[in-house]
């Protein structure tokens, strides 16, 4: 089998947020969130 | 476990297959094979990418480990976000646009055919041998809690995975990991209601809570800096960002998954779905070891988990001792009960608990427990004894009610399928597309796609044969264990020294990698460092040699300058 040879790709849309870097941050920012909660709820007197 | 579960697991074993089965019709190649014609949705690969990476002995463990150990396993994961932001910058869009069906073969683009050929058998060895244990583990737990022979459980387990992965491929793989994923995700809520529901009348989740929270289960934020003391804060978010940098990026069974995207942003949001969901996920899975912690303070555990070896410590301790650690550990047992129900009785009037009588029966718990297993240890042909894994299929079978029993043996069942069937399908892949293409391909006279079914096939009866011998390997399990833990960081350092190195070149990449490899041998031999932080000195280890070498060395006649 030989390598496949580079395919005509469809053009890389970005589905929200206008644009990947934005995705990213709103990526970064759910996680640490999430880290904040979880310290929260680790930290909670219940 | 009656008729009804039995019925609910058969039903579900026969769908799964059948389903497995439909879904891979129409390959007409490899690409189809391999890839599923390139042609996935990006939920679809995000479920498949998400349920490839639990085992059953995940699930099963990972609930043991939070019942045992509390919830601190959980930063293991915290690094993972990061790693797929990382990823869908980098490696991701390369691999895509490469056309490439392995990681391993951008890397005979990049830098030498030497460099892939290590990389990609690194990933069989490691791959090949752990599928076996993948598949050993749980059913040996099974075994031992349904009172069926290993080999059986083994055959169910991989017969219905192996039939529909050499039939259907890739595809097979992704639709049936969706359907499996969504029964995990099932069974993880109906396990957390069911352990909530189980609560004694009048014992609030918030009591639950707070009583796994003075046992010090809720404690996850570990600041230490030790680099052996395991899951802190850092080497869950440094150790396990390079963690998941090596699996999601350079093991083949996460790359291939992804590569199946229609188009790159399929692959990227598949990515994404999984740093959204995993944490919350684990998070509910180790959630329930936590509930069924509590859940035992009010039904009486057993001294030890695995019933056949306390059968064993029962007919073979010295006289009487067997029966003396029992009624000692009843009776710590009864006080903690007493005193974990006057803590929420003290909670629920408003006034302070003292936890000191509950720590101490707790406390009395454990070291009667502990004597027992010393004792176990102790009798003649007794190894090291870890029931860790038993914890949450004895809740399984003897404390569900009929038909949730079965469906959460499904569940156990669906883990190990889905992380059997993905890394067949890679096996295969690696072994075709950076092997037996490149070396044997041109004289066979079989159709590609014969090949890779062979293959499969292949695969699939050389993991069922270390999973049915796995019983006689002894310590090499172990071994086998952290193979993976050996070489990813190392492989993961040649792609970053492909990434970040302008002038690296092949010999840099080949030296560097073997210098990485030997480091973290070293590293896991002669330290305490814990497991996580490996994959990080491997990786700096090759990316550091790997540039040095291609620096001093002389740059090969008529090559390009760097950039």
């Amino acid at each position: 089998m030989t390598p496949s040879p580079p395919e005509p790709f469809l053009p890389d849309h970005v589905p929200l947020f206008g644009t990947w870097g934005r995705i990213y941050t709103a990526v970064i920012a759910v996680t640490l969130l999430v880290m904040g909660a979880l310290a929260l709820f680790s930290a909670w007197n219940f | 476990v009656g008729s009804l579960d039995w019925a609910v697991l058969g039903v579900y074993l026969v769908a799964i297959l059948s389903f497995g089965l439909l879904s891979g019709r129409g390959n007409r190649g490899i690409t189809d094979f391999f890839l599923a014609g390139r042609r996935m949705p990006w939920w679809a690969i995000g479920l498949s990418v998400m349920a490839t990476q639990i085992s059953a002995i995940t699930f099963v463990g990972t609930t043991g480990q939070a019942y045992t150990d509390g919830m601190r396993f959980l930063v293991v994961y915290f690094g993972l976000p990061f790693a797929m932001v990382i990823l869908c910058v980098t490696l991701v869009p390369l691999f895509y646009r490469s056309g490439v069906f392995t990681a391993y073969e951008y890397l005979e683009r990049r830098f030498d055919p030497r460099t892939r050929t290590l990389t990609s058998l690194l990933f069989l060895a490691s791959r090949g041998l752990s599928v076996g244990i993948t598949l050993y583990a749980p059913s040996l737990v099974l075994s031992v809690i349904l009172g069926w022979s290993e080999s059986r459980t083994v055959l169910f387990m991989a017969g219905a995975a192996i039939a529909y992965v050499i039939y259907g491929g890739n595809r097979s793989v992704i639709w049936t990991d969706v359907v499996q994923m969504t029964v995990i995700w099932l069974g993880i809520f109906v396990c957390v209601g069911t352990a909530v529901s189980q609560l004694p009348a009048g014992f609030r989740l918030t009591d639950a809570l707070a009583l796994a929270q003075t046992s010090g289960k809720l404690r996850i934020m570990d600041t230490s800096w030790s680099l052996s003391k395991p899951y802190t804060l850092w080497s869950g978010l440094l150790g396990g960002l390079f963690l998941m940098l090596s699996y999601f990026g350079c093991d083949q069974s996460q790359v291939q998954r992804y590569l199946s995207g229609s188009d790159l942003t399929q692959s990227r949001l598949s990515l994404l779905f999984n740093a959204f969901f995993k944490i919350p996920m684990q998070f509910l899975v180790l959630l329930t070891g936590v509930l069924v912690f509590v859940f035992y303070h009010f039904h009486a555990p057993p001294l030890l988990w695995n019933p056949v070896e306390l059968a064993r410590l029962e007919a073979h301790a010295p006289s009487g001792a067997a029966k003396e650690l029992e009624d000692r550990f009843g009776r710590a047992f009864a006080e903690r009960r007493a005193a974990a129900e006057s803590m929420a009785a003290a909670r629920h009037r408003g006034a302070s608990a003292d936890p000191e009588t509950y720590l101490r029966a707790a406390g009395e718990m454990g070291a009667t427990r502990a004597e027992a297993v010393r004792t176990l240890e102790g009798l003649e042909g007794g190894g090291r004894y870890n029931d860790t894994n038993y914890i949450f299929p004895s809740y399984v079978v003897n404390e569900l009610p009929h038909g949730l029993t079965g469906l959460v043996i499904a569940v156990i069942f669906a883990a190990a399928m889905t992380a059997l069937s993905g890394e067949l399908s890679a096996l295969a892949t690696a072994s075709m597309v950076d092997f037996y293409s490149r070396f044997v391909g041109r004289k066979g006279s079989l159709s590609e796609l014969l090949i890779a079914r062979l293959l499969t096939a292949g695969w699939g009866l050389f993991a069922c044969l270390v999973a049915l011998r796995a019983g006689h390997l002894g310590s090499a399990i172990e071994v086998v264990n952290t193979l993976g833990s050996l070489f990813y960081g190392s492989i993961l350092g040649v792609f970053l020294l492909a990434l970040l190195v302008r002038e690296a070149r092949g010999a840099g990449a080949f030296y560097g990698l073997l210098a990485g490899l030997a480091t973290v041998l070293g590293v896991a031999r002669f330290t305490s460092i814990h497991f996580l932080w490996w994959n990080l000195i491997g990786a700096s280890c090759v990316v550091a040699v790997g540039s040095v070498i291609s620096i001093l060395s002389p740059r090969p006649e008529g090559a390009p300058p760097p950039g």
